[in-house]
């Protein structure tokens, strides 16, 4: 899969061609070779080594998936998602896309560059999500548990907020409803 | 009408087909929605449970590593509905904190005694097909063995403690 999208330049918002591609070792090169560094330098509460084990085992797992956006040749951002044990919150009984995990390379993150090299990659890895969704027969149902520094993020999405889960450690877990038609 | 609302507005009638969601929510006008929401959240996009950074020995089988997370918040339910049985009152909420926070230091430096339990609990297949392990006497077994004798002191304690405070701020007595 290479699917073409847009991006903005953060620095004056013109756009760049960038594609939303299925996870491959040269991702996970990248995170190994250039994210750690820069994460460790700026103390981002990221999952190191827990991203490059998921990062090393998915092709092996039937019911995880992994996808990547590259822009001019490197990784921009990473997204896992869980696509068979999960279910609704908001309707019980319906199965969802449960986004394992979600990041985006350290330029492109507010709290290390200001303005971020590439704006638009984790809402474009998270519109995809819920498109799989909706191939999935889930009608666009998408759910995740977001990190404090994120929730802001998400409840600019209109995802539902359900509050914080106190079986995944008190992160606030959100949920996208199904997509209908007009 | 921006994306944000013609979205909203697909929250009505018929499911969408995959063609129509990837032009509404990849097509023309996402991007410009997409940058005006980062710019306004301010913060940084990011999910999932997180393990610290420390690496635990059982991530070394790679096999095991997606469910760990599973075998985790299904002993934290788990604790959580056997502690809300002892009838605890105020202490509950502290006993529970203290539980999980066993549970988590159990399944990144699990002692060597505890291993093949933790494999094994690891290893049966038919548990892990849903987000949370149904099998409660599989979970009640292995928070035997996992939670020591000093772990259930440290929950009295601070379950205890929770009932002091309680206790000792009722000034109007």
């Amino acid at each position: 899969m290479q699917r073409k999208i847009s991006l903005k330049r953060g620095i004056d918002n013109s756009s760049v061609e960038a594609y939303l591609v299925y996870l491959g070792q040269r991702h996970v090169d990248d995170y190994v070779n250039d994210w750690v560094e820069k994460l460790r330098l700026f103390t981002q509460e990221d999952k190191y080594w827990d991203w490059m084990f998921k990062l090393r085992y998915i092709a092996n797992q039937a019911n995880l998936e992994g996808y990547a956006v590259e822009c001019e040749n490197t990784t921009q951002g990473l997204m896992i998602i869980e696509t068979q044990m999960h279910g609704s919150r908001l309707n019980i009984g319906k199965r969802l896309v449960y986004v394992d995990g979600i990041a985006t390379t350290p330029t492109n993150r507010i709290e290390i560059q200001r303005p971020p090299q590439f704006k638009g990659v984790g809402q474009a890895l998270l519109n995809f999500a819920r498109i799989r969704s909706v191939e999935l027969g889930y009608e666009g149902r998408v759910g995740l548990h977001s990190l404090l520094r994120s929730v802001g993020f998400y409840e600019k999405q209109n995802m539902f907020n359900c509050g914080p889960d106190e079986e995944y450690d008190n992160l606030v877990y959100f949920e996208y409803g199904a997509l209908r038609r007009r | 009408m921006n994306h944000q609302q013609q979205n909203n507005n697909f929250q009505v009638n018929e499911p969408v087909t995959t063609q129509e969601a990837i032009d509404l929510l990849l097509g023309e006008g996402w991007l410009d929605e997409a940058t005006r929401i980062e710019d306004e959240a301010n913060c940084t996009i990011s999910a999932g449970l997180d393990w610290g950074n420390v690496l635990p020995p059982l991530m070394l089988n790679l096999p095991l590593f997606s469910r760990l997370s599973t075998l985790r918040v299904s002993l934290n339910r788990e604790i959580r509905l056997i502690i809300e049985t002892w009838d605890l009152g105020v202490g509950t909420s502290s006993a529970i904190e203290t539980a999980r926070r066993s549970i988590k230091e159990r399944l990144l430096s699990p002692p060597p005694e505890l291993l093949p339990y933790l494999e094994a609990t690891l290893l049966q297949d038919n548990l892990y097909s849903e987000e949370f392990i149904s099998n409660r006497e599989a979970l009640k077994s292995l928070l035997a063995v996992l939670l020591t004798d000093s772990d259930r002191a440290e929950i009295a304690e601070t379950a205890a403690n929770s009932i002091r405070a309680q206790v000792m701020s009722q000034v109007n007595i």
